[in-house]
């Protein structure tokens, strides 16, 4: 764990004493270097599947993948923000900096924590750096509105979660995550009880988001600087699913009556979202809506309790990381040149920079879950566990799978193809940092369905 | 010795007060006199401005990464250097020599070894009694 | 004012303090509230300013008020009881009385209204004094007699955390911000009095560091409302980037030091059964978030347009002594990973 946190830490001091000229080589060198060194928690020999054992930390099969994708998702919020932030003076691109590696030391601790309490601390300083870096650097004065969302949404779902912790530390004694799956069952009957087990799970699906309580997301999204954007969709709500996981356990007599409603919003959320995908004319915004579209399937597996459903959401969420962080990366691609975020005055943008338009068709088929990419996978897990618990919601889900393809055919017709708008001259070709931050994005997602087991987590 | 500690009391609290230069430049430049001093306080920070002067009209071959061409071309080896060749081929490498996830590849053929074995000598595949009967503690009628 | 004569009123203001810390006996412990009251009156008028008179005034007659009504719950006490001492209070009646006393005196709601207007009439320094130094003798008398009545003592405390959070919302005067959120935090040292009264010692504690280190903040920026917030950043940046955490950890945001005590508080109450009204208090806890918040975007996450010329006071301005600040905002961030001593010291 500590070979990670410490040069993960070391960054900070690494950005403010290196000289400004290589300020920006440095640290990517040095974040892309301890994403090397995180592979090293994919080695997971032992039987009950934690490993890196210490004294508040542990990794698992479970909380492996996600942390392997926070430290990978540091290099490229740094290669994607380094376009953006040129015209800041050097003071301000070294806090910039800072503020996204503190950002990932918070989530290695929130992931790695072995006890409730430490992750929901970690949990909850993810808010100020993400905060920070929406209100701060963000480029629209709503960014504060958008703030203020984000901030209020989470806090006031997850201030009654460390409310039903520490119930649930007084009545177990330990909130060890090694131990609490072994907690005998917990008769829970009073009305009391069901509320307490909605407060242990509020939190997380705020987080998600579920539909209905997502309206923070799309304007955070909206608002946000790139690496805001990449990190809040591939990482930060991860963390909702993760807790979930973590948490729906020690939960589990009330669960089977009571997540109906919980189910039943995820998955007309998919159909809502994917509609509201389909008439968005944000670019950044439908693909914000996307997102709370999948997370809502997320939910759904993770929510019916069973092993492939919780396979199907763990995949989901790391190939949705990488997709949709392609996704915004390209649509600041697009954002930086043309410097607006509407679609209909980017058009046919296939003429102007063609190697893109490959970047923008990969990343559009994987959002629609093309075969071989693990998307597809994941979908067709929860798909299936959700069909086996009950077959109308085959209605729900095969609906949203083709409004999800309806819309990135839409997003790719739109943005790329048709003739090129004529007020748009003198487009700068693509530069090769964009490719290669797009690259290390999709490259990891096509190499990923060649070893699936490394996201499994606990199944097979 | 002590008569230093008032030397740091002058010094330490201007650590404080003096603020680090991004908090500077806050507007564009209007080109008055007082943003000329601010400028220079700040070589790294580049005007490029909104003013669309293409950088590949100062540098041809513009890799996205820096105005200045040495450090913009040796940004791009380093970023392709450590991201391709050695975060994803050496990292690439390294998954594909883990040894099997929690070993159930290994089990599997071990399994599938026996069972052969076993197929040979004519025996069942797997014992009636696999696991010992008298380990097995069950519960008795009146505790069930 | 006259600095001898400055001097002399500050010793005796602590002198009173001191003498309520040291008494046993219920006199003499209200001797040492009144020295203390008297002694900070001419401190708060010093500047002959209207709203500075008004202010002292007001606070004169709640704190003589106050005076009375503990008088009058000694004297019960003495007569019921017939003794004077402050541990050995036995009588629901009089333990009762003294804590609506001592509640109008640091100023809990529903007897919180002549805070923020007090606070609103005097500079910052004596505001300073108000919120935090002015606290501590009132709680070493709440602290020492276990008040028992435990559903005073929760309405007391949860009407202060919503209040505190709902009065700053539609303030723009930094004082009067400070004043409900110093009623906010003193709702939650109220709400864990009867169990756990060490954790309200130590809210106490980490209440003054940072409602210090926010006042010296603002007296180093001559700042008195939200909008010269704004330009903050041209006096000391550094000091600027801090101010926001400072701000979230008076909120209580993890990882700053402001939720160790809500964290801990909130332990205690799940501990005794108090489910409802812990969540209760924490939601409350976001009202008082919000004007945290946006005193921060006013603060440092916004940026507004300035002349060229604005942004040079900084390199102007002659230092000032900052350790105290230095000391007390690095404690207003960082205490939180340390709260397993922090606990093993205040709770042994």
């Amino acid at each position: 764990m500590l070979k990670i946190l410490i040069p993960t830490l070391m960054l900070i001091p690494t950005t403010w004493l290196t000289s400004a000229k290589w300020l920006w080589p440095t640290t990517l060198a040095h974040s892309l270097l301890i994403a090397l060194a995180s592979l090293s928690w994919l080695k997971n020999l032992s039987e009950t599947g934690w490993t890196s054992l210490n004294l508040y930390m542990a990794t698992d099969p479970l909380s492996t993948p996600l942390l392997v994708l926070t430290c990978w998702l540091l290099p490229l919020m740094i290669l994607a923000s380094q376009n953006h932030t040129t015209t800041e003076p050097i003071n301000r691109q070294r806090m910039y900096i800072t503020l996204l590696t503190s950002l990932q030391i918070f989530l290695i601790l929130a992931f790695g924590a072995t006890e409730m309490i430490m992750f929901y601390v970690m949990f909850e300083a993810t808010l100020i750096p993400t905060l920070f870096l929406i209100t701060r650097w963000g480029n629209q004065a709503e960014r504060l509105n958008a703030g203020t969302y984000f901030l209020f949404y989470t806090l006031a779902g997850s201030l009654p979660l460390l409310v039903a912790l520490l119930l649930l530390q007084n009545s177990t004694g330990t909130l060890s995550l090694l131990t609490l799956q072994f907690s005998g069952p917990t008769i829970l009957t009073s009305f009391a009880d069901k509320l307490w087990w909605a407060g242990c799970l509020l939190a997380f699906l705020v987080k998600m988001p579920l539909y209905g309580v997502h309206l923070w997301l799309p304007k955070a999204h909206v608002e946000a600087p790139i690496a805001g954007s990449m990190v809040l969709a591939a990482v930060l709500l991860k963390l909702g699913g993760y807790g979930m996981m973590r948490i729906l356990p020690m939960l589990e007599p009330l669960t089977k009556e009571l997540s109906y409603p919980f189910i039943i919003f995820a998955l007309w959320g998919v159909i809502m979202t994917g509609s509201i995908c389909l008439r968005q004319t944000d670019l950044k915004s439908l693909i914000a809506y996307s997102s709370v579209g999948h997370m809502g399937l997320v939910v759904g597996g993770i929510l019916i309790q069973t092993p492939w459903g919780l396979t199907g959401a763990l995949i989901l969420m790391i190939a949705h990381g990488l997709t949709s962080s392609a996704l915004f990366c390209l649509a600041n691609t697009n954002y930086e040149r043309t410097h607006s975020r509407t679609m209909a005055l980017a058009r046919g943008l296939q003429m102007a920079l063609p190697l893109m338009t490959t970047w923008w068709f990969i990343a559009s088929l994987a959002n629609l879950a093309l075969p071989p990419l693990p998307n597809l996978m994941a979908e067709l897990m929860i798909i299936t566990s959700l069909f086996n618990w009950s077959w109308w919601t085959l209605a729900l889900t095969g609906t949203g799978t083709l409004i999800t393809a309806g819309y990135s055919l839409y997003m790719f017709l739109m943005t790329q193809r048709g003739p090129l708008p004529t007020h748009i001259i003198a487009l700068e070709p693509s530069h090769s940092r964009e490719h290669l931050l797009v690259a290390l994005h999709l490259l990891p997602l096509i190499l990923l369905i060649l070893k699936p087991e490394l996201i499994w987590g606990w199944t097979a | 010795m002590l008569s230093r500690l008032p030397r740091f009391g002058r010094t330490f609290p201007r650590l404080l007060s003096d603020p680090p230069a991004r908090f500077v430049s806050q507007s564009k430049p209007i080109g008055a006199a007082g943003s000329t001093a601010v400028t220079e306080l700040h070589p790294g920070a580049e005007q490029t401005g909104h003013g669309e002067v293409s950088r590949y009209v100062k540098n041809p071959d513009y890799h996205g990464f820096s105005s200045d061409p040495e450090v913009d071309v040796w940004n791009m080896r380093v970023g392709f250097f450590f991201g391709i060749s050695v975060a994803l081929v050496i990292g690439g490498t390294f998954i594909h020599y883990l040894p099997d996830h929690g070993m159930r590849q290994w089990a599997r053929r071990e399994a599938e070894r026996v069972i052969q074995l076993r197929e040979m000598k004519n025996l069942p595949l797997i014992d009636e009694n696999y696991y010992d009967p008298n380990k097995i503690v069950l519960a008795t009628a009146e505790e069930v | 004012m006259n600095p001898i004569v400055s001097c002399t009123l500050l010793i005796t203001l602590g002198l009173g303090t001191t003498i309520t810390f040291a008494s046993s006996h219920w006199f003499l412990a209200w001797m040492g509230l009144e020295i203390n009251t008297l002694a900070i009156l001419p401190l708060m008028a010093q500047h002959h300013h209207p709203r500075a008179t008004e202010a002292t005034l007001k606070y004169f007659l709640t704190q003589a008020t106050a005076a009375s009504t503990l008088l009058f719950a000694t004297t019960t006490n003495a007569w019921l009881n017939g003794q004077w001492d402050i541990q050995h209070m036995t009588h629901p009646l009089p333990i009762t009385l003294f804590t609506i006393a001592l509640a109008l005196k640091i100023g809990l709601a529903p007897l919180h209204i002549w805070l923020p207007e007090v606070l609103q009439g005097l500079d910052l320094v004596t505001g300073l004094i108000m919120s935090t130094w002015q606290k501590l003798a009132p709680f070493a008398l709440l602290l020492q007699i276990y008040p028992a009545n435990s559903t005073l003592l929760i309405m007391l405390g949860l009407a202060s955390t919503l209040i505190g959070g709902w009065g700053g919302l539609n303030q723009t005067q930094l004082r009067k911000i400070l004043a409900y959120s110093s009623i906010a935090h003193l709702g939650w040292m109220i709400l864990v009095l009867q169990f756990s009264p060490a954790l309200t010692l130590l809210t106490l504690f980490l209440y003054i560091i940072m409602t210090f280190s926010t006042f010296l903040v603002f007296h180093l920026n001559n700042a008195t409302n939200i909008n010269t917030l704004a330009t903050t950043w041209t006096k000391t940046p550094a000091l600027t980037a801090l101010t926001p955490l400072l701000l979230l950890s008076l909120g209580g945001l993890p990882p700053l030091s402001g939720f160790m005590p809500k964290w801990l508080i909130l332990q205690e109450l799940t501990k005794q059964d108090l489910a409802l009204t812990a969540t209760l208090a924490a939601l409350t806890a976001l009202l008082s978030l919000y004007f945290y918040l946006r005193l921060s975007y006013a603060l440092a996450l916004t940026m507004f347009p300035n002349n060229p010329s604005g942004t040079s006071p900084w390199r102007l301005q002659s230092p000032q002594i900052m350790y105290p600040l230095a000391l007390s905002i690095t404690a207003a961030l960082t205490l939180l990973p340390l709260t397993p001593t922090v606990t093993a010291l205040m709770m042994p």
